[in-house]
């Protein structure tokens, strides 16, 4: 399926393209073109993990650039993503109320149906205004683990820009639940049974519980629209008209990785992914969401996936990871994984769960099992993200960790701490990967900053450029001049009165040689509209 | 050649002469998609994934689980001896207030049977089909404590095993690989079981019951039959098999973090047993016992030391016998595993095993071992250890290992396992 998308979308092109359009660089992707409504899916994530892990990518295969991203190589607003702290600041209050719109549960909840299986038993509801919440608590012997990680998750990627559905830290008792007659639970290894009142009663006694006696929960709103079922991380969604790009070559799901890897969200999976169709019907569209932030930070499950501190394993190595294993059985098992020796802070602050900063390596960070996405990010693709992720302040992320609502203040500051460092080597990272210029603005001259250098990852000595003129129907670049070398971060613009130029510079370190690579800046008629980056 | 013409129709339906080139990205991007709305369909899992799919719904957490209303195929080893065997369990809990119903139903390559139907307030953790030790490869019936079982187990047991290819080399430590025979052992036992879980750890367990005996020729046609060999002296309890009242009891204590796959902790099994001759009042006797199992991790939880004491007495009364075929053997792929199954049987037996683990990945296991033991006649003392060493490969879940492939040498044979359960 997805090779044919792409010969639709090459048959499609126009037999005169033009390098850039007068619309370039466009800020929004229309991919909210009315569509009948697609059918529901469902995945096996048995068979993903399976398939995922025993197919892997090809390692020789080309990895094509970013698909979905504009000319200047951002990603623009669609039904996958919304530019928010990476195109403006945030106010700590926005930050922090992430993307609750005023829908908090309103008591009583009524049950009208319930889960006894999964990392998460929990139920769902509907509150005295007839909202659908989906409510999922601690389990005992973790009090706050997973519900906060859950709100400050989903805060995180809302501000990054991602769709995630609201989410409530609500404090319950018996009585603020009623059953209704027709809810059914779900018990393992069974059918679904008609609820009784003991399964509620039962579920909040094998809870964690508040000081106040009361029974803590994260209650999720329902998403907007009808559910489709997860969407994959590699092809399209073949009944979905307005998706042409393939999902493993969409930008925010390559950089996802990046953001996933700064917030230890090792179940960054299909399943934990969710479509649905917003609108009339025959009217709407397919909106994409990321759900279930519960295995985030320092929250994750057991070996017999019960609600626990995040296993040492998660982030360092894939469920199924060859090459440790190979090593392991050839040494006796005397060969050890390294990450078994991290000394976890847990459970000196165990509400933030399992989570450190000094042995976090972003490069290396994995998530349970290969992601087509993650597996073919690049370093622009890492650029990009990475430098979303510097555009949390420290205000920022501590004002988000707050959400998290823990007893514990130690355990909040130490956490915020934690994502704080993991923003720096994140940054530090992919800011090392490429030339990382940015901010280029037009004047007398072109001003630009480095990002690498801003953050004192590296020395600058200078910056080398060149300019061309380019002919937007063939592409062809014609050098204006010899080049030029400037201690600033400003390229004079050249003679002429050519309206379509490009200059290429390069960024010399002492230190840092990927700053080297080339950036090329396009400008048409004084105006920037692209930005390719040699990676 | 039928997605040529497909991509040719595609092109040609891309790129009509008469379209004018769009002229912005918008525009692009929107006839891309017109495009692609000719060609939508429904999403569809390939084969393999609607497999997978419908185990998943079934919301079972591990292969072990998967059942079909309450039946759960297995291959199992219900005897020593009897090879692989084909058939199921069955198990449903709360089918009359709090009381279940367990069964099974095997039949092995070597024609052994197994049946046994299980009724009454059973231990188990939740919907989890119970654990379980066959009689033959542990001292114990259900090698499980666990939080959450009922405090006061009280359930009934019906069991009916054909065992038509037992061997019998002879009673202690002199018996003679040359001198193997077989015979057919029929067993039928009906009794109750009852205790008290005192803690999530220690239970205590109390049954009793009655068994029927019947031996006859074995069907091996390789070796002799045991009748042809041996006289009810060599083989006591052959000519005149007894049936008997069996008195058990029997003290688990078990720190053990996964029974059926631990790797740290111990525990310990202590049984005392009166058998009570109800035809000729000859062969009556008491057996006691212990098993005890440590598991050592080695500075990690993928290199695991894994160690077994085992020890068992049986004392005939005043001027009795204790049959063969009840007395204790070695051998096989739980004890000595360098040798046959029954290779060495006698009224007492000491067991000693020690097993390094490493684990590769949680879902894998390698080990190498060694075995020790030795078994004598009642009154004499243990003459030297027979002992084996080996190494072997198990693929497990979590809790159980699914699967166990082991090759095991000592001074008369070498010996391959495929087993479906942990060896201690």
């Amino acid at each position: 399926m997805h090779r044919l998308v792409v010969l639709v979308a090459l048959a499609a092109a126009p037999a005169s393209a033009q390098k850039f359009y007068p619309d370039d660089p466009i800020p929004v992707d229309r991919d909210d073109l009315p569509i009948d409504k697609p059918g529901a899916i469902e995945l096996s994530p048995t068979y993903d993990v399976l398939q995922k892990t025993f197919a892997p990518m090809d390692p020789g295969v080309e990895i094509p650039r970013a698909m979905n991203a504009n000319t200047l190589g951002e990603v623009p607003d669609s039904s996958w993503f919304r530019n928010r702290i990476g195109v403006r600041d945030l106010s700590l209050e926005e930050l922090a109320r992430g993307p609750s719109g005023g829908g908090r549960p309103e008591l009583p909840l009524t049950v009208i149906s319930g889960k006894a299986t999964g990392i998460s038993p929990g139920f769902t509801v509907r509150d005295a205004a007839a909202k659908v919440y989906f409510v999922k608590f601690d389990p005992l012997p973790h009090p706050n683990l997973s519900t906060a990680a859950e709100v400050i998750g989903k805060n995180f990627f809302h501000a990054i820009g991602y769709n995630v559905s609201e989410s409530y830290i609500v404090y319950l008792r018996s009585g603020d639940l009623t059953v209704d007659p027709a809810a059914l639970v779900k018990v393992k290894g069974a059918r679904e049974v008609p609820m009784e009142r003991e399964f509620i009663e039962t579920m909040l006694e094998n809870s964690a519980h508040h000081p106040d006696g009361s029974t803590r929960a994260v209650a999720s709103l329902a998403v907007e629209g009808e559910v489709l079922g997860p969407f994959q991380f590699l092809g399209t969604r073949p009944d979905d008209p307005n998706d042409i790009v393939p999902h493993e070559h969409r930008r925010e799901l390559r950089g996802y990785r990046v953001f996933c890897a700064w917030l230890n969200h090792d179940d960054s999976r299909a399943i934990n992914t969710l479509d649905a169709y917003v609108g009339g019907a025959g009217s709407g569209h397919v909106r994409h969401y990321l759900i279930d932030f519960s295995s985030t930070l320092g929250s994750g499950s057991d070996y017999l996936r019960r609600i626990a501190p995040q296993d040492p394993r998660a982030g360092n190595e894939y469920i199924v990871d060859f090459e440790p294993i190979w090593r392991a059985f050839y040494t006796l098992g005397i060969s050890d994984r390294a990450w078994r020796r991290i000394p976890y802070a847990y459970p000196r602050y165990a509400e933030a769960g399992r989570i450190e900063s000094e042995y976090f390596d972003p490069a290396r960070w994995k998530p349970e099992y290969p992601n087509p996405a993650f597996d073919r990010m690049l370093a622009d693709d890492g650029f990009w993200a990475a430098k979303i992720v510097s555009r949390f302040t420290d205000e920022a992320i501590r004002a988000i960790v707050s959400t998290g609502d823990f007893l514990s203040k130690d355990a909040e500051r130490y956490l915020a701490d934690t994502v704080i460092r993991r923003r720096d080597k994140v940054v530090a990272h992919y800011f090392r990967q490429l030339n990382p210029l940015d901010g280029f603005a037009l004047g007398d001259s072109l001003t630009f900053r480095n990002l690498g250098a801003e953050r004192d990852l590296g020395e600058v000595s200078g910056y080398e450029y060149e300019w061309f003129s380019f002919d937007n129907e063939t592409g062809e670049l014609t050098p204006l001049g010899a080049g030029g070398r400037a201690s600033e971060a400003r390229a004079p613009l050249p003679a002429g009165d050519s309206s379509d130029l490009m200059v290429r510079i390069r960024t010399r370190s002492p230190s840092e040689t990927a700053w080297g690579k080339a950036v090329d800046i396009y400008l048409r008629a004084k105006r920037l509209v692209g930005i390719e980056r040699e990676i | 050649m039928a997605s040529i013409a497909i991509l040719a129709l595609l092109l040609a339906a891309g790129s009509p002469a008469s379209e004018e080139p769009p002229v912005t990205r918008e525009e692009v991007l929107r006839r891309q998609r017109e495009e692609k709305r000719k060609t939508v369909s429904p999403y569809k899992p390939n084969r393999i994934e609607e497999q997978f799919l419908r185990i998943d719904k079934a919301e079972n957490p591990t292969i072990v689980d998967l059942n079909w209303k309450g039946f759960y195929p297995r291959v199992a080893w219900p005897s020593r001896g009897s090879g692989a065997a084909l058939g199921a369990r069955y198990w449903q809990r709360d089918v009359l207030g709090p009381l279940d119903v367990a069964g099974a139903a095997f039949y092995s390559w070597r024609q052994y049977q197994h049946y046994d139907l299980q009724f009454g307030l059973m231990p188990h953790k939740g919907n989890q089909i119970p654990q379980r030790s066959w009689r033959g490869d542990d001292l114990y019936e259900i090698g499980d404590v666990r939080p959450g079982f009922p405090r006061f187990p009280l359930y009934a047991t019906l069991r009916y095993r054909d065992l038509p290819q037992e061997d019998f080399y002879g009673l202690g430590p002199e018996a003679s690989l040359d001198e193997r025979t077989t015979y057919r052992h029929e067993e039928t036992r009906a009794y109750m079981r009852t205790g008290i879980q005192f803690t999530k750890n220690i239970a205590w367990i109390v049954e009793g019951g009655y068994q029927w005996n019947l031996l006859g020729p074995g069907t091996a046609s390789s070796f002799p039959t045991t009748d042809s060999q041996f006289d009810d002296k060599g083989a006591p309890g052959l000519a005149a098999p007894p049936d008997y009242v069996r008195l058990s009891t029997q003290l688990f204590v078990d720190f053990r973090d996964e029974p059926g796959n631990p790797h740290k902790g111990w525990m310990l099994a202590v049984i005392g047993e009166r058998f009570l001759d109800r035809s000729e009042d000859a062969f009556s006797f008491d057996r006691i016992g212990f098993d005890a199992r440590g598991f050592l991790p080695l500075g990690s939880p993928q290199r695991i030391l894994a160690l077994r004491a085992a020890f068992l007495t049986d004392h005939a009364a005043e001027g009795d016998r204790v049959p063969f075929f009840m007395q204790e053997s070695l051998g096989g792929s739980h004890t000595l595993r360098g040798f046959d199954s029954f290779r060495f049987r006698g009224e007492r037996v000491e067991l000693y095993q020690i097993e390094y683990r490493w684990e590769p990945t949680t879902f894998w296991e390698l080990a190498v071992f060694t075995d020790a033991g030795s078994a004598a006649r009642e009154g004499s003392a243990f003459e030297g250890l027979e002992w084996d060493y080996g190494f072997g490969m198990r693929f497990k879940t979590y809790r159980d290992v699914l699967l166990r492939f082991e090759v095991a040498f000592s001074n008369e044979t070498t010996r391959y396992y495929i087993r479906s359960s942990t060896s201690f």
